[in-house]
């Protein structure tokens, strides 16, 4: 074992070490109970095929959750060892490149056809003899640490590969950080600094100077905005770079921004320079369009035109409605108007705010919907639901734990509750109207080519089998859940209630899924009857004969020694607790799932295979999953696991997605506050001399800021009002991608009117402050100095 | 009857090597109804007299008394609503707001006082007198320089003020256009018995004043 699987893989030696003579091995640190409660220098007996070998622990590795999450016991030995076994070669590869690229190479180098690489079969079928290597394989699915695979997430990454995205995310980020601070110092300066162009010019400075005055002036900003946004932006980046490393839970998403190369800061720079070049072209072609008078006073008069045109207007067709005879309260009409001139900027500022609060719901009901599919990966896949779990690992039929073992872990002072899981293997017939069209079309002409046995052929992950013209077989396992596991699947539920089950002959369908989170593959609904097939007589153990035979029936010779039976399906399920990857080898496999006593009374089963144990205190758990270890003795291949460390973890991870979340809306919303802020400022900057004609006429401070906190409320009600209803658009296509992204929840359209009324609060809040904040600016000034002001 | 009095006024910028004594010592009055000039050359102190008078800006010493209110001591709130009460404006440069048509900005002070009502019949006999009916829906970028100046007349007396202030009525205005202006003011003061106190440098426009105070160096060279 060379150091790079090591660190590839994650590997750290907690004790001892790796082995390195013959007769050694080093084991994961849950394992070695398994084995033996010595430490280092214990012997281990490991057996198969009849003979039995002797290995000393030389070293503890420390878990390893996917391995630890699939019962997975894994041992490393010396190369000593491995005569007769084979060598896989792992390449690690720089996660940034184009991996279709990658792909290419391969394909270039080793000969094989575009088409197999394009269908990721070449990975896998390599001449071994030419390559000194009995295999490799580039692992792409980037598993996730809890089982889970991120099927959309490795499309997802090869397609931001594939357009370069991945490369850009840094420059976007720092671009973006970068043209935040520049406009917010260039924007509340850029009035001020036309009117002195203005001044310059009318002491004779040429218009072509201006503009080198100006570029001037942004190059100075850029030299000083430029290293602030760069440093903010990789701030950024670093921190998601170390959220990602140290959940370790969504790697795919952390392999492109680990870090910020100089190519990503030499690209944004020239970007921002791009832009700011842009800037200086349009100001100076403003510029250029006014006069000097309408320089120095930093605004185009519309009038002026007309004037110079003699165009004058003796009626007027706008502005004549008197809004006095109708109402005394003219200030906020004033100010009502002030915006209406500036209603673009106005808009930016409202979307600004109603796009942070919309981001806010967003995430709040993502993370709502995360939280569920979180809580139900966690009972499906791995059976972390429960703190302890005792699952036996191998294909027999005959249920290895008893009734009376299951009573054992439930008398246990420490144990909450103790669920057992019965399993039993076989398959539905589906008519070809219940298939999916496209798995018929694709999925069984591809797979047609690769059939060995010719009298079938299979898809789905070889679950689905052809058997007639017209006639399927869909190989599924049956479950027997108590009252209380039952309980725990109301929140998979697509269709139908799980109480229907308490009638006669009354099941529930564990949906077969597509790698698209699609559960419609097989069209069967509520109230449909379903024909299954399973051994008449318990064969003791799942073999691969037995797998094959089920999908050859009728034609084959076995046809006698299958029953089959007719259920009504009374609810469906997107997916099922505590799944047994050992029959059918797959955890994404369909399932029909009925009362304990109704299947014992169909199959031929007295015990369970896996016992799910919640306790009291989670602090237990290491003592209670040692008795649960002794209670369990003498049944084989039983695997005792503490779960209750990955729970931790995966709320932590939890924990940290929604932190991100939350970090990302905050700054959307600081972002929507200092616009208003600025917009708002840079309005009054320009109304100053109005807003004194008031002061001299007579308006107190106090009626002018009560009147601005309104027109501030009236903007936080508008964006309030845009952002429920932005966020209950947004919910459609968001609740499209959890419902095939999120693999177990049947996503709801909720909305969470708790939060939206305290995110409109704080919209409103935000809105007031940001208006009242620069008009108290405003009366700073003394009134005398504001009239004295040229123009 | 005294509407105002200016005792020992003075106003001083700056300090020590620098300080301006922009008012040094003024005293006057006026007496209700009556039309006063204020002229003198630029850096006189006219302007500041006026700042002074209008509660714009306050004395460094002495004190003024309007209808015999002293303004020292007066918050700055209570500045804002003496100012509305008892002050009419009239600028230079007009200051009408641009996005208000003529009746709007004439009506607009009365608005500031809570729970008023504006006074329809008032404005339109104003409105009439100084002949601006078919400015009062015009936006200000659509009238004439005299057009404004006459709405930033009307929009000074809709609240009935005790003192106009006028602070270079006429400067932006040709000839013609100035000579109808005083000669409105003159017609504003004698219709509503209205002092008026004009700031001018046209010493031609304020021979239709009753009195001209002539002002050099921040104090009072002769009253006429």
């Amino acid at each position: 074992m060379e150091t790079g699987y090591q660190e590839m893989f994650g590997m750290e030696l907690l004790e001892g070490r790796y082995p390195k003579e013959a007769g050694e091995i080093a084991i994961e640190e849950w394992v070695a109970p398994y084995f033996t409660e010595e430490g280092l220098g214990a012997q281990i007996e490991l057996s198969e095929d009849g003979h039995t070998d002797v290995y000393t622990m030389t070293g503890i590795l420390k878990d390893r959750e996917a391995d630890k999450g699939h019962g997975q016991k894994i041992g490393y030995v010396s190369e000593a060892d491995t005569e007769g076994g084979y060598y896989q070669l792992f390449i690690k590869y720089n996660e940034s490149m184009n991996i279709k690229k990658l792909f290419a190479e391969f394909s270039e180098k080793f000969g094989h056809q575009k088409e197999a690489v394009q269908n990721r079969e070449i990975l896998f079928k390599i001449d071994y003899n030419a390559f000194n290597a009995a295999g490799y394989d580039i692992n792409l699915s980037h598993s996730s640490d809890d089982g889970a695979t991120t099927a959309h997430g490795e499309y997802f990454q090869e397609w931001l590969r594939g357009i370069g995205a991945d490369r850009a995310l840094g420059t976007v980020l720092v671009t973006v950080f970068s043209m935040i601070i520049l406009y917010s110092i260039f924007q509340i300066s850029v009035q001020q600094r036309v009117r002195e162009y203005g001044k310059m010019e009318a002491f004779g400075l040429k218009r072509k100077d201006i503009a080198v005055l100006l570029g001037s002036e942004l190059f100075f900003l850029f030299l000083a905005g430029f290293p602030l946004g760069t440093a903010l932006g990789a701030a950024l980046i670093w921190g998601i770079y170390q959220y990602y490393s140290q959940t370790g839970a969504v790697r795919f998403s952390a392999s492109y921004l680990d870090q910020l190369s100089l190519h990503d800061i030499l690209c944004t720079a020239g970007l921002v320079l791009l832009i700011l070049l842009s800037v200086i072209l349009l100001v100076t072609i403003q510029i250029s369009r006014m006069s000097i008078i309408e320089t120095i006073k930093g605004k185009k008069e519309k009038r002026s035109a007309r004037r110079y045109l003699g165009l004058r207007k003796t009626k007027k067709t706008s502005g004549s409605y008197i809004w006095s005879r109708n109402t005394n309260h003219m200030i906020p009409v004033v100010l009502l108007k002030y915006f209406q001139e500036k209603k673009d900027r106005v808009i930016t500022m409202i979307l600004m705010l109603a796009f942070g609060g919309t981001v806010f719901l967003t995430g709040s009901y993502v993370e709502e919907q995360t939280e569920r599919n979180n809580r139900l990966v966690q009972i499906s896949d791995n059976g972390t639901n429960a703190d302890i779990r005792a699952a036996v690992e191998n294909q027999r039929l005959t249920g290895e734990i008893s009734d009376e073992q299951v009573e054992k872990i439930q008398a246990l002072p420490e144990v909450n509750q103790a669920e057992p899981v019965a399993f039993y293997y076989g398959a539905i017939l589906l008519s070809k109207e219940q298939i999916r069209k496209n798995i018929q079309e694709s999925d069984l002409s591809y797979w047609k080519n690769q059939d060995k046995y010719n009298s079938f052929i299979e898809s789905v992950g070889g679950h689905l089998a052809k058997e007639g013209k017209d006639q399927y077989n869909l190989k599924t396992e049956f479950y027997g859940y108590d009252n209380e596991m039952l309980k725990d699947l109301e929140d998979f539920v697509v269709e139908g209630t799980i109480d229907s089950v308490k009638q006669k002959d009354t099941v529930i369908w564990q949906a077969l899924m597509d790698g698209g989170g699609n559960w419609d593959v097989v069209s069967l609904h509520v109230g449909d009857k379903i024909t299954v097939r399973f051994p008449k007589e318990n064969p003791g153990r799942i073999t691969n004969d037995n797998y094959r035979i089920l999908s050859m029936f009728p034609e084959g010779e076995y046809k006698d020694a299958y029953e089959e039976r007719t259920f009504t399906i009374g609810a469906l399920v997107k997916g099922g607790i505590a799944n047994n990857e050992q029959f059918l080898l797959d955890l994404d496999i369909s399932g029909i799932i009925m009362r304990n006593d109704m299947f014992r009374e169909c199959f031929d089963v007295d015990g369970y295979n896996i016992v799910s144990v919640q306790l009291k205190d989670q602090k237990t758990a290491g003592e209670t999953a040692k008795e649960i270890r002794s209670i369990m003795e003498g049944v084989d291949d039983c695997s005792v696991i503490d779960y209750t460390d990955e729970i931790v973890r995966q709320k932590k991870y939890l924990e940290q997605t929604m932190i991100l979340v939350r970090i990302v809306v905050i700054l959307l919303l600081a972002i929507g506050f200092f616009n208003t802020l600025s917009s708002v400022n840079y309005m009054l900057l320009e109304k100053h001399k109005e807003f004194a004609i008031m002061r001299a006429l007579g308006i107190t401070d106090s009626r002018l800021m009560c009147t601005m906190a309104g027109e501030g409320m009236v903007y936080g009600v508008i964006m309030s009002i845009l952002m429920i209803a932005f966020t209950l658009i947004i919910q459609i296509p968001v609740k499209y991608f959890m419902d095939h992204g999120f693999v177990f929840i049947n996503a709801q359209y909720t909305f969470n009117w708790l939060l939206a009324i305290g995110i409109t609060s704080l919209n409103i809040l935000l809105s007031i402050v940001a208006v009242v904040l620069p008009a108290k600016m405003v009366l700073f000034n003394e009134i005398t100095d504001e009239l004295s002001d040229i123009g | 009857m005294k509407i105002l009095e200016a005792k020992k006024l003075k106003k001083f910028y700056g300090s020590d090597n620098t300080l301006v004594r922009a008012l040094d010592g003024v005293d006057f009055s006026f007496e209700k109804g009556e039309m006063v000039a204020i002229v003198g050359a630029s850096g006189s102190g006219k302007s500041t007299l006026l700042n002074l008078i209008g509660a714009l800006d306050s004395p460094s010493e002495g004190e003024i008394e309007i209808e015999g209110r002293p303004l020292s001591g007066l918050s700055r709130k209570e500045l804002a609503v003496f100012r509305r009460r008892f002050i009419g404006f009239v600028f230079q440069s007009y200051n009408l707001l641009p996005v208000l048509n003529g009746y709007d900005n004439i009506t607009l002070p009365s608005t500031f006082e809570k729970g008023s009502n504006i006074d329809h019949a008032f404005v339109e006999e104003v409105i009439k007198m100084l002949h601006i009916k078919d400015q009062a829906r015009k936006m200000p970028g659509q009238m004439s320089g005299g057009q404004q100046q006459r709405i930033a007349i009307a929009r000074a007396l809709v609240n009935r003020p005790a003192l106009l202030l006028a602070d270079e009525p006429t400067g932006n205005l040709d000839r013609q256009n100035s000579l109808e202006v005083m000669l409105l003011l003159k017609e504003v003061q004698s219709k509503y018995n209205q002092t008026i106190l004009i700031v001018t440098h046209n010493e031609e426009l304020a021979q239709y004043c009753d009195r001209i105070i002539t002002l050099e160096d921040g104090k009072i060279k002769e009253i006429l």
